[in-house]
């Protein structure tokens, strides 16, 4: 390509005014989403031509102002003074003018070029306002363009005027307002004393500097702290004064003054042949009448446990197929492997370690695009905003938040989720407190991936009262989480409830587009999460149940059986089993009976390895502790490779109890083969249900808790908690089963 | 239906500009009833709160429709064009007065 000139160009507006869905009308699927460093805030870059040149356009979070209330509005603002794009797109939705100037006033006053985009003009038509465009422009001093963000009305007219705008590459020039006597005098003084020291003046016009310092804008003032300690603490203790002097004579802050004046200037704005409102503006709107069916008091909760409802079935039920799919592809995979490598330590390294540990991680896409998809679609409607606000106040009692519960839903809520999604559900969540402590009980649910385990030790101890349990179960894990939630959120992320403040956007058809970009971007990164940490933790793990192997004396005994076997068969058959491959007719019984005796030998072979791999060796080690719990150390293993995937502790202890066939040459389940163990009973099972419940999320979830909270520590933290709390609590079950007389 | 009256120690009031003087005869925005048009008289509370509500854009002298006292969840109001919900811990702090 030649070199056409690229620009960086920002889009910035209030949440719920259109900002993404324009930023998709005008960049397509060419996007990018990343994050923020070390926060989640999603970070997404996309890239269009207009007028010849290359435009770098950056979606930046909806805020609802400039200051440091929450990360959005800091990586908002940061980006603006660090990145200095060409100008500013500010989308600005038409029917909730004033709100969203509010915006436009700060990004002005920082003196970015800004241009507005006069969005959603169609339904504030539709309200009765009628909006003069042209006398905006002229009042704002800057250019104003009515735009359709869903239809794409306006976009290229936009662009074209943005890329104009940064071609002119206009200095940055703060708009000023006057604040009133109280505010403009102290400001003015601040102002000059920035001036003098050129303290920030680099990146941020001196009044803006003064201004948080008046807000009490605790970025601000630790950046500035960092640099000019001396002058910093000077221009607090003026902002301290303004306000002890607002507080005396008008019993009021500084940030009500200046919100105060802004309102004021913006009223000033509209005034007189903006804006005209005809009397349409009373009627209740579509999006009013619906949500009075939707979050009414009695009718609200019923519609919304059917839709969660819906999402589950949708998300579980149609990801069925393609998950089949997936298991089948690397099934084929495994299998061609198996055929095609060598015995021997590399082909088990890719068969098992490699393949079923990626396979198993990418076995979930199918499921995670559903979530995906399913959230997009509540997200986009506005619906998740009403389920927020209609379970805000039975979630706030346990420290959590009303969208906490689509986290727990898609985890297992409802038992066989995925904790895998639901932690990345959590994104919804804008409070981070609250959104730890969700991302952190989520696990508690019954996924899919324990139900099988779960399926196998009911049938074989509980087997009249299967769905009794399993109802148990699912209440089981909803108290623990909901409690544990309420420990987490009393001692390690002790803190008050962030206020609950939501808007509730008006209903509205979501574009497919969107709905296609947002799944896809959020399932890629998983995707890419799959190739690098999990393959290396299946490799780790691999490698745990695979070494040291069985001492050369023991591997040769167990030859020596084999081939004593094959002695003791005759000619024909001995041909037949080294071949693998069954003769027809009544030499089939007898080939049929040497086989499983050699397969015995395997299978006896392969558990006298894994007793003495690490895991093994590991696992007879914490027998010490698991007593208290029943465990015996095949248990233990097997809890310990569920740490890799839960689905892999039945296979384990198949392992473990070498699993073979009857002397008759028929299966033997591992479930009945409990059943008859004389150490097992039920209340052992039932210890064991609520360990696996409760212990340590699998791998994915553990990256996934990483990735979405920043910290390596929280991954850690779940890891040894939740094997803490599932320890406590089997071993109370356990031993207070004994004390009853159940074991 | 109860009415939530949440602790106010904070006594500051983020006072209008066309209020003089801060106005302490206002209501909790919780008590208020559903469905009637209020003004905000003053927002209680801290500095922060203060200055969120305003972006959010609830001031003092802003006029608001109750749409939901609370009803078991959240207040919820229509300000300007948009429709925000507030929790006990926010709509208790917020005082008005009835709008003529």
């Amino acid at each position: 390509m030649s070199k056409a000139p690229e620009h960086l160009i920002a889009l910035a507006g209030n949440p719920n005014c259109g900002k993404t869905t324009l930023f998709n009308a005008m960049t397509g699927a060419r996007q990018h989403v990343g994050n923020y460093p070390g926060i989640t805030v999603e970070k997404k870059e996309g890239i269009c031509h207009a007028n010849g040149s290359l435009v770098r356009l950056v979606d930046l979070p909806g805020t609802y102002s400039l200051t440091a209330y929450s990360m959005e509005e800091i990586v908002a603002r940061d980006f603006l003074v660090q990145d200095r794009p060409r100008a500013v797109i500010n989308i600005v939705d038409a029917s909730n003018l004033e709100r969203n100037l509010y915006l436009t006033i700060q990004l002005m006053e920082l003196g970015i070029p800004v241009l507005v985009a006069l969005n959603m003009i169609d339904m504030a038509a539709s309200r009765g306002m009628e909006i003069n465009s042209g006398e905006l422009s002229r009042r704002l001093r800057v250019p104003v363009i009515p735009t359709v963000a869903r239809t794409g009305n306006g976009k290229d007219e936009l662009l074209g005027a943005a890329v104009d705008l940064a071609e002119e590459n206009p200095a940055w020039e703060p708009l000023h307002i006057s604040y009133g006597p109280d505010i403009d005098p102290a400001l003015d003084r601040m102002e000059r004393e920035i001036v003098a020291a050129k303290f920030l003046t680099g990146f941020i016009p001196a009044r803006w500097t003064a201004l948080k310092y008046l807000e009490l804008d605790e970025e601000v003032i630790k950046k500035g702290r960092g640099i000019d300690p001396r002058l910093s603490a000077k221009l607090e203790e003026t902002g301290e004064q303004v306000s002890q002097h607002l507080q005396k004579t008008l019993d009021s802050y500084p940030e009500a003054i200046i919100a105060d004046h802004r309102y004021g200037f913006i009223a000033a704005l509209l005034k007189e042949g903006v804006v005209k409102q005809s009397q349409k503006a009373d009627r209740l709107f579509f999006s009013d009448q619906l949500d009075r069916v939707l979050t009414n008091r009695f009718l609200g909760p019923v519609i919304m446990m059917l839709i969660l409802y819906g999402v589950y079935q949708f998300t579980f039920t149609y990801s069925k197929i393609p998950v089949g799919w997936m298991e089948a592809g690397f099934a084929a995979l495994g299998n061609l492997a198996d055929s095609a490598l060598p015995e021997g330590p590399l082909k088990s390294l890719v068969v098992s370690g490699i393949i079923n540990g990626v396979g198993g991680v990418l076995g979930f896409v199918p499921l995670i695009v559903f979530m995906f998809l399913a959230i997009a679609f509540l997200e986009d409607t506005g619906y998740l905003a009403r389920v927020a606000y209609m379970l805000d106040r039975v979630f706030r009692t346990f420290g959590l938040h009303g969208s906490s519960v689509m986290a727990y839903i898609i985890s297992g809520g409802i038992a066989g989720g995925c904790a895998v999604p639901g932690v990345l559900a959590t994104r919804t969540l804008r409070s981070p407190r609250e959104r730890l402590a969700t991302l952190l009980t989520a696990p508690f649910m019954n996924c899919g991936a324990k139900l099988p385990v779960f399926a196998m030790l009911i049938a074989a101890f509980f087997a009249a009262k299967e769905p009794q349990v399993m109802f148990l179960l699912t209440i089981l894990s909803w108290t623990a989480a909901l409690l544990i939630a309420k420990l987490i959120r009393s001692t390690i992320l002790r803190g008050p409830s962030t206020p609950f403040l939501l808007e509730l956007p008006p209903y509205r058809l979501p574009t497919f587009k969107g709905l296609l970009i947002h799944t896809w971007e959020r399932t890629w990164q998983y995707i890419r999460k799959a190739g690098t940490v999990i393959l290396a933790i299946s490799i780790l793990f691999w490698a745990l149940m695979s070494f040291p192997g069985l001492p050369e004396i023991e591997k040769r005994i167990y030859d020596q059986e084999r081939s004593s076997i094959m002695a003791e068969a005759p000619e024909q058959i001995r041909k037949d089993l080294v071949e693998g491959k069954a003769p027809a007719g009544g030499a089939g019984k007898e080939f049929e009976a040497y086989r499983v005796r050699l397969q015995e030998v395997d299978f006896e072979e392969a558990q006298a390895a894994l007793r003495n791999s690490i895991a093994g060796r590991i696992g007879t080690a914490l027998t010490s502790v698991t007593k208290l719990t029943g465990f015996d150390w095949r248990t233990n293993v097997a809890l310990l490779s569920g740490f890799a995937a839960k689905e892999i502790i039945i296979s384990t202890m198949g392992t473990a109890y070498s699993l073979g066939r009857s002397k008759r040459g028929e299966d033997i389940p591992l479930g009945e083969r409990l059943a008859r163990d004389p150490g097992w009973n039920p209340l052992k099972a039932f210890s064991l249900i609520v360990f696996i419940m409760l212990y340590a999320p699998c791998i994915a979830t553990i990256s996934c808790i990483i990735r979405e909270s920043g910290a390596w520590k929280w991954g850690v933290f779940s890891l040894v908690f939740n094997t803490a709390v599932a320890f406590i609590v089997s071993a109370l079950v356990y031993r207070g089963g004994i004390w009853l007389g159940l074991g | 239906m109860g009415c939530l009256m949440l602790e106010m120690q904070s006594t500051v009031c983020c006072p209008g500009k066309e209020t003089a003087k801060p106005q302490r005869n206002g209501v909790p925005l919780c008590c208020a009833k559903t469905g009637s048009r209020v003004k905000v008289a003053c927002v209680k509370g801290d500095r922060r709160l203060c200055a969120r509500m305003a972006s959010l854009g609830i001031y003092p002298g802003v006029e608001m429709e109750l749409l939901c006292q609370g009803c078991g969840y959240p207040c919820l109001v229509r300000v300007n064009g948009g429709t925000l919900s507030l929790g006990g811990d926010v709509s208790g702090k917020i005082l008005v007065t009835p709008s003529p």
